[in-house]
């Protein structure tokens, strides 16, 4: 996490040095953008975070495991996206996870399909950053619009290791 | 595009700023309360309160990184012309558009705290639904970081090259779904009390 707000300060120095020069109006002015936001996010942000952590305790991980197997086609696909939205946390705690499963005889195409579920769904990250930030109706206008992602890139996926010969199952 | 006029100098200060407690605020406030109950009657008050502690601590380190990601945020959107965005990322930007989205996509680093106040910027600046879209989308599963870190040394190259081929055409699809949809609800709130419009 350290190494993210270095990253994160280190591109922020940069354009901030970049507009200085461009224009010193530019920072006082991201200053008052800043602070509004902040202020407006801050607000909810302790209670989305909260809400998050406890919905996370009560996802069932391993249940999760024994739907996903290769054999499982279609509908295993279709599950490994939901399951993958609901996953927790960020990729510190999914990767492994996704991993695991794979590892446990999970098919290649449903490992695919939960992880850009993961990517995509992230009903955790929706909890905490999108809609405190974006708002609800643009959530959901981003759902409507990218919920066939995560099934189509585990059949795409199948289809594609198929026809080159990949080996997508890891086990 | 945005109901702010784009011709004023000051971008900022045009706009009443956006109530810090609102409906969402509330609404926060009682799913933290429910999913509390939940996780106390299922598991007992040891698992909420590591939740607690666990939220505090996330509340510790994400803090200045959004605090950080809006500054960031905003010079974005100082630096973003309309005049200039929404040509190559507006309503009007066609296929061109959520291709160059979804490159922006895949290429930012970082986890939401700096994805989200720059996608918000760009919104602000004069970017399209369908760019904001296809950029998130890309963003989340195009992102060049995470394959390098966890998915080439773990799940192998076939992995990656299957999942990689497979994805990158859906960010500009969803794009394109989204600009479609966008034409049912031509007046979306995003963020504050700013909206997105669609061609002016």
């Amino acid at each position: 996490m350290l190494g993210s707000l270095l990253i994160l300060l280190i591109v922020t120095a940069a354009v901030a040095v970049y507009a200085f020069r461009k224009d010193r109006e530019i920072i006082p002015r991201a200053g008052v953008f800043a602070r509004q936001e902040t202020l407006r996010i801050l607000v909810r942000l302790p209670f989305a975070l909260v809400a998050a952590s406890c919905i996370a305790e009560l996802v069932p991980k391993q249940a999760i495991a024994a739907v996903l197997g290769a054999e499982t086609g279609l509908v295993g696909i279709m599950a490994a996206s939901i399951l993958g939205g609901l996953m927790p946390g960020g990729p510190i705690v999914s990767f492994p996870i996704a991993i695991l499963f794979a590892h446990q005889g999970a098919g290649g195409p449903q490992v695919i399909a939960l992880i850009t579920g993961w990517s995509v769904y992230a009903f955790h990250r929706v909890i905490s950053y999108e809609s405190p930030i974006m708002g609800w109706p643009f959530v959901g206008l981003r759902l409507a619009a990218s919920w066939f992602v995560p099934p189509l890139a585990g059949i795409f996926a199948g289809i594609l290791a198929a026809m080159f010969g990949l080996s997508i199952n890891i086990h | 595009m945005i109901e702010t006029p784009g011709s004023s100098p000051d971008r900022t200060s045009d706009t009443p700023a956006p109530k810090a407690v609102d409906g969402a605020t509330w609404f926060f406030v009682l799913l933290a309360a429910v999913s509390m109950m939940a996780l106390a009657w299922a598991e007992g008050w040891d698992a909420l309160f590591a939740a607690l502690s666990q939220s505090a601590r996330l509340l510790a380190t994400v803090t200045p990184m959004i605090v950080v990601g809006l500054f960031l945020g905003g010079l974005v959107k100082e630096l973003s012309d309309p005049a200039r965005i929404a040509p190559i990322l507006g309503a009007e930007s066609g296929w061109r558009g959520l291709v160059l989205a979804t490159a922006l996509g895949a290429a930012t680093p970082g986890g939401p705290f700096a994805a989200f106040p720059i996608v918000y910027a760009l919104a602000l600046a004069g970017a399209d639904i369908g760019a904001v879209v296809a950029y998130l989308t890309a963003w989340s599963v195009l992102g060049l970081h995470r394959l390098i870190i966890w998915e080439l040394p773990l799940l192998g190259t076939d992995f990656v090259v299957a999942r990689m081929l497979a994805s990158i055409p859906l960010p500009v699809l969803a794009g394109f779904i989204a600009r479609l949809l966008f034409q049912l609800v031509p007046d979306l709130p995003i963020g504050g009390s700013r909206r997105l419009r669609g061609d002016e």
